[in-house]
């Protein structure tokens, strides 16, 4: 009956999202009036509170004060020059810029929350510089699309924020479980672009060849994301301040540099509010609604039932995890990614909880789902950003087929950290014991 | 007809009385009570409300029955923190005595502007002082950063001549081991489970306050029950209240045991911290605080929702203290 | 439009980086001289209370609230269009939701006095007060946007209708991007 309820409730949230009815409107229009419809008004009375406690909260705070980091560091001209560096630093390589366009990704992703912003930042700067070396389209175009998923993996990161705050799980151990997986998901899309694509970027020799003076001048660039990662990363883990706090720190140093820069001023401050507001904006009401969505499931015993109803096939760890992997991966070839985060978490971390799994284990497992999200056709956001940034106007497919192997080995990777879920706990437990 | 009883429970996680006490009695009250009811336990923090919504909720009816937490819930009726202002409860005895004595105003009052029936209240513990610094009494908090849990704790350690600091309670172990402050006030049990004791050396076991909390019951559901069916849901959870009392103060002491490393230690993690002696001048000192900062703070605020407020504490409690 | 937009990000700068400075020298005050400012937490709480309803504003008035496309995006185009209303008087229901909830909080909070159990021991209704003038700007936008869109449907503008009350769609938001890293590399030369 309860299954039957919340099969409804989920069938009705989807049939509205896919008639492009916006995301936040779905979610509350099933948790109210579904709510109502149950409970009366009392339940609808409640909501305010809930309102009003959620958003006048630390973690809320989170969110806008990185997304303006993040705006600082790619407005202030800094992000930009982090490719160039990186560039003739790793032209060597087999498979040349294409590292390149994976270790820019991995730093940026650093410093920024979003992995929209990641793609397109490094997409607009890499894809002249690959077409003036002669790389083939395909393996350009995903590289920088599965490269720029790392945005949300590697803290700090808004979806992790997100998932913190709908699991109640400690963000900082978040932020801490995703920088293994970070670095080592980074590292796989280098082996295989070793692999598959050792021969690219044969004709970049100016790269290779630049005097070793210019290549250290042209390194500097690279001291403000590493400094901007440290002091956040830093400031949390050395236990000087909560992650809210770690944000505000980050935004008044990305200030610093951003004036070192020469390009501090009102109107780019401006820019930055106007361009942190409306992204931190889209998210904080889809957050806010699937908290309110979360009473309603919990006052049904919605999520006991669900929870009830997959352990009575009593499936092992394994196994549930193998199921969940497909039902993201199906999910999250039409769903935006962060919709699918709120809306599924308060569902499943009661089931996974109840097969003893770590939520903050699980917390990158999802965000993993959701990188994938970003790349698998027909709704990825990263493939219609990179797509987008192109500047000669080839198929739509180039991208989706680039991007292709990159999904199987963040599938692969995603089966590994199952079997090894050390890879993930190692360095949050590392931070715990001290 | 069954009736459904929906009861809003302590948070998950928040301890053994509501982990042993309070969600087995709900569970079982059906059966126990023999009424033809039909109960639904949902800890607070699972149903994603608020704990300081606990009183708004009770009176729209969404939850029959409300576990309300004393601290949070004040935020909307002041009248709950007269049970158990800084100073007042030094021992359980004592809060027994004065919580007696005022939860009859603090009935009326959420039945007056709740709609809803006050069943009884219980301490969650006493909240006691614990130190990096090695101290001797309250005397040596003096210059010394205090991470306090509210106003009146902050005002209390103020007067003490100590900067009183608020911070989350998931970073105070952190903040106590790298000296952002030097002590910090809360229960033996939590400060245990917390891992308090690693950073710190000393706990002082004088009782700021019990950390009251209490059930209540939505008057409209109260009103479907016959007169003898009330008697029997009064009494039960009348029965749970003396139960957690008692398991309370079991919990404390075996905390209190735990912390400093005795081997009666039953359900903590043992360590090591010294026991300072609690001294007559500090039990004056805190017994002094209510007449002195407390009350004076705490009547102002409760006098401006209720004009009677201040005065039947005082000729209830006040009585008792000499005030 | 424009004017006011920039109005409301203002008002979010302002509060993110006056915060951002506050909590920063909270912090090194907190770690160089162990000595707090006290409260900043809590401001900060109440900050964000107030800027998430001004972001939401400017989420709407910049096509970014989150929408599927897949399937409304292969209908005709007549269809989409009635989309896009429907999806603007769903927003405005729903702003209208969120302000019915704020008006009733605000008023228990002012029935009941309601003190924030706090050190500062902050009178709720002062922060939710400004909390409900900073609500207001997100019905008034959304409104005003659904009654646009519906004399649009009225009139039978259908291009307008896709043009303005969709998504943003990549390529706008694509070009905003190159249109400001062009900016950057003329700054760089
Ligand atoms: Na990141
Ligand atoms: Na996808």
């Amino acid at each position: 009956m309860s299954i039957l309820i919340v099969g409804l409730g989920f069938a009705t949230m989807l049939a509205l999202m896919l008639l492009s009815i916006p995301v936040a409107v779905a979610i509350i229009a099933v948790g109210a009036i579904g709510g109502y419809l149950m409970y009366g008004m009392p339940l609808v009375d409640m909501m305010g509170g809930v309102i009003w406690s959620s958003l006048n909260s630390p973690s809320m705070l989170a969110i806008p004060l990185f997304m303006m980091l993040g705006e600082l560091l790619l407005r202030g001209g800094i992000a930009d020059r982090m490719y160039d560096a990186m560039a003739v630093w790793l032209a060597r390589l087999p498979g040349g810029l294409l590292h390149t366009n994976v270790a820019t990704c991995t730093l940026f992703s650093a410093t920024s929350g979003s992995s929209v912003a990641t793609a397109a930042t490094v997409g607009t700067i890499a894809l002249p510089a690959l077409k003036q070396y002669n790389y083939d389209t395909r393996p350009s175009l995903g590289s920088l699309a599965a490269g720029g998923t790392l945005g949300i993996l590697i803290p700090p990161s808004i979806n992790l924020l997100v998932y913190g705050s709908l699991a109640s799980t400690s963000v900082g151990q978040l932020f801490a479980a995703g920088v293994v997986p970070g670095l080592l998901m980074a590292l796989s899309f280098s082996l295989y672009i070793f692999i598959a694509h050792g021969k690219a970027g044969g004709k970049a020799t100016a790269l290779v060849d630049m005097p070793r003076a210019e290549k250290m001048r042209l390194a500097k660039h690279l001291i403000p994301p590493f400094v901007i990662f440290g002091v956040v990363m830093g400031s949390i883990y050395g236990g000087l301040a909560t992650p809210t706090e770690s944000a505000a720190i980050g935004v008044m140093i990305a200030l610093v540099f951003v004036a070192l820069n020469r390009r501090l001023s009102i109107e780019l401050l401006i820019e930055c509010s106007i361009q942190a507001a409306k992204t931190s904006g889209m998210v904080m009401i889809v957050l806010v609604c699937a908290l309110l969505l979360n009473v309603t499931i919990s006052m049904t015993g919605a999520a006991q039932a669900v929870t009830q109803w997959i352990a009575s096939f009593e499936l092992h760890q394994l196994s549930l995890l193998l199921v969940l992997l497909l039902f993201y991966i199906l999910l999250g070839t039409f769903m935006d990614a962060m919709s699918m985060l709120v809306l599924t978490v308060p569902i499943v971390i009661p089931i996974v909880v109840a097969a003893g799994i770590d939520p903050i284990w699980f917390g990158i497992f999802i965000v993993i789902m959701c990188e994938v999200a970003l790349i698998t056709p027909p709704i990825g956001m990263n493939l219609f950003v990179v797509h987008g940034v192109r500047v000669d106007k080839g198929p739509y497919s180039d991208v989706t087929r680039g991007a292709i192997p990159y999904v199987l080995i963040m599938m692969l990777f995603t089966i590994l950290l199952m079997i090894f879920p050390d890879i993930v706990m190692w360095l949050p437990n590392l931070l715990a014991g001290q | 007809d069954t009736i459904n009883l929906r009861v809003l429970g302590q948070p998950s996680g928040s301890g053994l009385i509501a982990q042993q006490k309070e969600q087995p009695f709900f569970e079982q009250l059906a059966e126990k009570t023999g009424l033809d009811i039909k109960v639904e336990y949902l800890p607070v923090d699972v149903a994603g409300i608020p704990d300081t919504d606990g009183l708004r909720v009770l009176r729209s009816g969404l939850f029959d029955i409300v576990s309300l937490r004393g601290p949070q819930v004040s935020r909307d009726e002041p009248s709950i923190l007269g049970l158990d202002l800084v100073g007042l409860n030094t021992s359980y005895a004592a809060g027994k005595k004065h919580m007696d004595a005022f939860s009859g105003y603090v009935g009326e009052r959420i039945d007056s502007q709740f709609n809803a029936k006050l069943l009884g209240v219980w301490p969650a513990g006493p909240q006691v002082v614990f130190c990096k610094p090695s101290i001797q009494g309250l005397a040596d908090l003096q210059g010394l950063k205090v991470r306090v849990g509210d106003q009146s704790a902050a005002n209390f350690v103020d007067k003490l001549g100590a900067t009183g600091i608020s911070m989350p309670f998931g970073e105070v172990q952190q903040s106590l081991a790298r000296g952002v402050v030097d002590c910090a006030i809360t229960g033996p049990a939590s400060a245990n489970s917390g891992g308090w004791p690693e950073a710190t050396t000393t706990v002082l076991p004088v009782a700021l306050q019990l950390a009251v909390n209490g059930y209540a019951i939505n008057s409209n559901t109260w009103a479907k029950f016959t007169p003898e069916q009330q008697e029997k849901l009064a009494s039960a959870i009348s029965e749970l209240n003396d139960d957690i009392w008692a398991f309370s103060e079991e919990l404390y002491q075996d905390a209190m045991h735990c912390n400093t490393g005795s081997p009666d230690c039953k359900r903590g993690k043992p360590y090591s911290l010294t026991e300072a002696t609690v001294a007559e001048s500090d039990l004056a000192t805190v017994a002094q605080a209510v007449g002195e900062v407390s009350l004076p703070i705490w009547a102002k605020q409760c006098n401006a929702v209720a004009a009677d407020c201040e005065e039947t504490w005082r000729k209830t409690v006040g009585t008792q203290l000499g005030l | 439009m424009n004017t006011y937009a920039r109005i409301l990000g203002i008002a979010f700068g302002v509060m993110m980086f006056l915060l951002s400075a506050i909590i920063t020298l909270e912090t090194l005050l907190r770690k160089l001289f162990s000595f707090s400012l006290g409260g900043i937490d809590e401001l900060g709480g109440y900050a964000i209370a107030v800027a998430a309803p001004l972001a939401f504003t400017l989420a709407l008035i910049d096509k970014s609230h989150i929408r599927i496309n897949q399937l409304s995006g292969r209908m005709p185009i007549k269809a989409q269009a009635v989309l896009n209303v429907i999806a603007m008087l769903s927003i405005a229901m729903l702003s209208l939701f969120f302000l019915y909830f704020t008006v009733e909080t605000v008023i228990d909070t002012r029935t009941y006095k309601s003190i924030a159990q706090t050190p500062w021991a902050t009178p709720l209704i002062y922060p939710q007060s400004i909390w409900l003038i900073a609500m207001l700007t997100f019905p008034a936008t959304a409104l005003i946007f659904a009654v646009r869109a519906l004399i649009r449907l009225i009139k039978r503008d259908w291009p307008t209708l896709l043009t303005q009350f969709g998504t943003v769609s990549v390529q706008e938001e694509l070009q905003a991007e190159l249109d400001d890293l062009k900016k950057r590399e003329s700054f760089k030369q």
